[in-house]
């Protein structure tokens, strides 16, 4: 959707506090003096970054989860304590802690922890696949946007203006309408739908660089423009990238959550805690917990993904 | 001002262009031989010609674009597939409830989110102020669908407070309305609610540091009024129009809210259409809430140039 | 103006401002350091006290402090006694002091350009000022905005009055903010570096309306600065401030042909002045080295290290601000200052 034309009122910050601070600040300068040989902040990358986000202790405890998660994944077909299309009909609608079944069971007395477990690996790889997706319809639009400018950028923002602005469920339904459900159906409509995400903060990082004066080396010696782009520009605007990259996962985890909850998604006898969530909702009356541990385990992937973004914006962290 | 409003009305042409073309290629998805898919299996030879016939499959590419765009813009979607009805007219039916709902959502965002930004803001780095951090992430991190389903487990099943299902139009018992209305606009409102606290307590925390603050402080003024007169006046302008954006993922969001509540809207509707590849009725509400979220952008964005005063003094002069 | 010496005038209420043994420090997350020491001074009924000094020295921290707008966040008052007309500002809750600021002492700042709220019009931001202190009403306070900017030299105030900021120019905003403060007539006007992010034609118009406000209202400003120019200007006399310390206090005719402080001397020194550039020689002196940062305050004299006169007697104990005659230094090596001072043309 486009933003006003003119620019918010607020005014540079920093009151002038006399012998602690500077009286006045002004914008940051870029180390100006620095060799163009060493693109300066090239140190975003190296050790400063990592150790800031080392020490954000709650975005490690993000990670930590996020990792145990992929791990669950790989390794989930042999820790489940059943296997996850098991029916067991007299066991039907089990509360958490039975005996034998720690979370229970659902309607077709399935163990509901390892078909948490299986679901795990799923909804990892859709997300995976989404981002995936995502990141090479907008990461290319965003660097020619950013980088050659005028037209192109223009045409580029009209295009993710109006793909941002349709609510993101509904492009998804009509992608997956037209399409038919399926789970790679709906992740083709996922990096549609956040494609625009990668072409605005590549666009961004690429406007913000390009003026820098190790691009504007390389370029008066003559270096070709896609030898600029991919050697001085994609490593710098690589840090913003990592962190849509954690938020977007978040947010396609919702997403196929969303579609397979509606069906249209995962299809049986496969489960995602989406599909799981859609299909306990229906016996809420008989078992409420169907609902809370599927809800639950998104939420916690979420809130783990969102959580290790925000760390890794804030140890990249602007120069102000 | 008129002159900025006429510069923003013109801006909706080209994004409403790109979204019908995004819209009518959606046909141009369907695998296979279009008139087949959607017939289904068992369909007749005569179905699929009529299929064909109905939505003009037969002709060029850009022929049926053009045709399409013409009987769009005089408001005409053609019929459903499934029910016959012409496809404006199903959705205009739905709109009341899905627009209650949005707005609702909405109303709640506001009034969790405000009071929440600007205590956690006042007192920086306070109890407050952590407390809203863990909150706003928990929110943020909760689907409103989850969020929706808690709230029925909780409060309809356990305590019977509310009834967890079913709609009662505003105008048959405004209560009951109310009565069903106020889980599902609680469960969409989360999302917004976290987003738009956590605007304000940045927007706030960065306005309390402006020089113009501390003028204030020096004129005498007492700090509630620095505070609530001075700050939140410069602060409140950039969350509220972000209340935009929120809105179109509130239309989402309430698709599956809807079906969580029983509630018959726009996104029953669509779920309808998609189960029933209903390629009309389809196009018809990707158009029509790409045209809402327009409007309620362009709203947004009158009411900002209203309320900055560099905009609305510097076009008038 | 000649006879006004280092002592504050005596008007027939006492000095309108006292401030003695003032002392405040700074913490943070990981230091925490003194930054204002043991500072004292007054300014009598309808004086001009200059607060001279460079960036760091705390000057602008002794102006905030006084006004108590000090954030309790970072800063502390540790010690001293700030009065205005009698009344001990320290002593008051902080909806007392609310009520004296604005009222009695009003206070202007350097960035005119971010002083004012660019959400309202400077109509509106006066006329609640008199509304708060002066109990009027909205119309009433409306038509006194109107006076207070045609005073400070605003033409068609009657127009310009519901004008914003941006609007405006540096130079005029910086008189909006004069009219701000000056509305409810208060006792002492703290003028923060005022002119310092003014051009030079402008920063001459403020003074000059300044100095005319002066006169009209009989009023006292403490003049905070670190250009001896705006100096020999407007002030009656001068307090030199340096690593948080008041290192001199003279009339100020006396501090430009007596400086009793080495770096006071050093300061007249590498100014350039309209005739002299510098020495005979025409090299511009500049001090040597820079300030200590607070938290790192020497032992003994804390200009010590970029003083020419200074021996290792300075740097053992502290020195005390003691009188000179008619002026105060914290120098043990006066009478070799006076030796080795220039007269500027």
């Amino acid at each position: 959707m486009t933003r006003p034309p003119m620019t918010r009122s607020q005014a540079t910050p920093t009151p002038s506090t006399d012998g602690v601070a500077p009286a006045v600040a002004v914008e940051p300068v870029e180390a100006i003096g620095a060799p163009p040989a060493a693109a300066p902040r090239r140190r975003l990358l190296g050790r400063p970054f990592v150790r800031r986000l080392v020490r954000n202790k709650i975005a490690m405890v993000a990670l930590a989860y996020i990792l145990f998660l992929i791990v669950i994944a790989v390794i989930g077909d042999w820790i489940a304590p059943y296997p996850p299309d098991a029916q067991d009909p007299a066991a039907a609608f089990l509360s958490p802690f039975s005996s034998g079944h720690l979370l229970g069971t659902d309607q077709l007395g399935r163990d509901v922890l390892s078909r948490l477990i299986a679901a795990d690996r799923i909804a990892l790889v859709a997300a995976a696949q989404a981002l995936g997706l995502s990141m090479l319809i907008g990461i290319p639009p965003g660097l020619l946007a950013g980088y050659v400018g005028r037209f192109a950028d223009n045409a580029v923002m009209r295009v993710t203006d109006a793909v941002q602005s349709l609510p993101p469920l509904i492009i998804a339904l009509g992608i997956v309408g037209a399409l038919g459900p399926g789970l790679s159906h709906a992740m083709l409509a996922l990096g549609f739908i956040f494609a625009p995400n990668f072409v605005r903060i590549t666009r961004a990082a690429v406007l913000e660089l390009r003026e820098e004066t190790f691009v504007e080396a390389s370029r008066s010696i003559g270096t070709p423009a896609w030898q600029i782009v991919l050697r001085r520009i994609v490593p710098n605007a690589l840090p913003p990238v990592l962190v849509q990259v954690s938020l977007v996962a978040g947010f396609a985890l919702t997403a196929e959550a969303s579609l397979s909850l509606l069906g249209f998604g995962v299809q049986p006898p496969q489960a995602s805690w989406g599909s799981m969530l859609g299909q306990g909702y229906n016996f809420i009356y008989q078992q409420p917990w169907l609902v809370v541990f599927p809800g639950c385990a998104i939420a916690l992937a979420v809130l783990a993904f969102n959580v290790f973004g925000d760390g890794l914006r804030d140890s990249i962290g602007r120069r102000k | 001002m008129g002159r900025y409003v006429a510069r923003r009305l013109l801006l909706v042409i080209p994004v409403m262009l790109i979204v019908s073309l995004l819209s009518f290629s959606l046909i141009l998805l369907v695998p296979g031989d279009p008139a087949v898919t959607i017939a289904g299996q068992s369909a007749t030879r005569e179905q699929i010609a009529a299929i064909r016939d109905q939505l003009g499959l037969d002709r060029p590419v850009v022929v049926q674009y053009i045709s399409w765009l013409g009987h769009a813009l005089t408001g005409d979607f053609g019929n459903s597939l499934s029910t016959g009805q012409p496809v404006v007219g199903s959705i205009l039916d739905r709109l009341p409830v899905m627009l209650s709902l949005a707005a609702g959502a909405l109303v709640i965002a506001v009034i969790l989110g405000f009071p929440a930004g600007v205590a956690a803001a006042v007192r920086r780095d306070g109890v407050v102020d952590r407390l809203l951090g863990v909150g706003a992430a928990t929110g943020l991190a909760l689907p409103s669908y989850f969020v929706g389903m808690l709230l029925i487990i909780l409060v309809a099943l356990n305590l019977g407070w509310l009834p967890p299902t079913g709609y009662t139009p505003i105008a048959t018992d405004p209560v009951d309305w109310l009565a069903h209305i106020v889980l599902p606009c609680i469960a969409l409102g989360l999302v917004p609610a976290a987003v738009l606290a956590r605007q304000l307590r940045g927007a706030m925390v960065t306005a309390l540091d402006q020089d113009y603050v501390r003028t204030a402080d020096a004129k005498g003024l007492l700090r509630q009024k620095v505070v609530y007169k001075h700050a939140l006046k410069n602060a409140a302008i950039a969350p509220l129009t972000a209340l935009g954006t929120q809105f179109a993922l509130v239309v989402g969001g309430s698709v599956v809210v809807e079906q969580v509540f029983g509630i018959p809207g726009l996104g029953a509707l669509a779920i309808n259409a998609v189960q029933n590849r209903d390629i009309p009725l389809i196009q018809g509400i990707v158009v029509f809430t790409a045209l809402m979220v327009q409007a309620i952008n362009l709203l947004v964005d009158i009411s900002y140039g209203w309320l900055n005063p560099r905009v609305r003094v510097a076009v008038a002069r | 103006m000649s006879a006004i010496s280092a002592e504050p005038g005596q008007g027939p209420t006492g000095p309108v401002l006292d401030v003695s043994g003032l002392t405040v420090e700074v913490h943070t997350e990981d230091v925490r350091a003194e930054v204002i020491s043991d500072v004292s001074f007054s300014i009598g009924r309808g004086e001009t006290l200059g607060l001279v000094g460079e960036s760091g020295s705390g000057k602008s921290l002794t102006s905030m402090a006084i006004m108590g707008l000090l954030p309790k966040r970072t800063f502390t008052v540790t010690g001293g006694r700030v009065s205005l007309g009698g009344d001990d500002l320290t002593r008051l809750s902080r909806k007392e002091l609310a009520s004296v600021r604005g009222a009695r002492m009003a206070m202007i700042f350097q960035e005119p350009m971010t002083s004012l709220n660019p959400a309202f019009t400077v109509g509106q931001q006066i006329a609640e000022t008199l509304v708060r202190h002066k109990k009027v009403s909205k119309r009433e306070a409306r038509r006194l905005a109107v006076t207070a900017l045609s005073d400070v030299g605003i033409s068609a105030a009657e127009r310009r009055v519901q004008a914003y900021p941006h609007e405006f120019s540096g130079g005029m905003r910086q008189r909006v903010m004069i009219a701000m403060a000056l509305c409810c007539e208060p006792e002492l006007l703290i003028a923060d570096e005022p002119t310092t992010a003014l051009d030079v034609t402008i920063q001459a118009q403020v003074l000059d309306l300044i100095r005319h406000l002066r006169e009209t209202v009989g009023m006292s400003i403490l003049f905070v600065t670190h250009d001896l120019g705006v100096v020999a200007d407007i002030c009656d006399r001068v307090v030199v401030m340096y690593a948080g310390q008041v290192v001199e206090q003279s009339a100020v005719d006396r501090l430009f042909a007596h400086p009793v402080h080495p770096y006071t001397a050093a300061l007249l020194r590498s100014t350039p002045t309209n005739d002299a550039a510098g020495d005979a020689r025409g090299h511009l002196h500049s001090i040597p080295g820079k300030p200590p940062a607070a938290g790192e305050f020497p032992h003994g004299c804390r200009f010590a290290h970029r003083c020419e006169l200074a021996l290792p007697a300075c740097s053992e104990q502290e020195i005390e601000l003691l009188p000179v005659v008619d002026q105060l230094s914290r120098c043990v090596r006066v009478g070799a200052t006076a030796e080795r001072r220039e007269v500027p043309a």
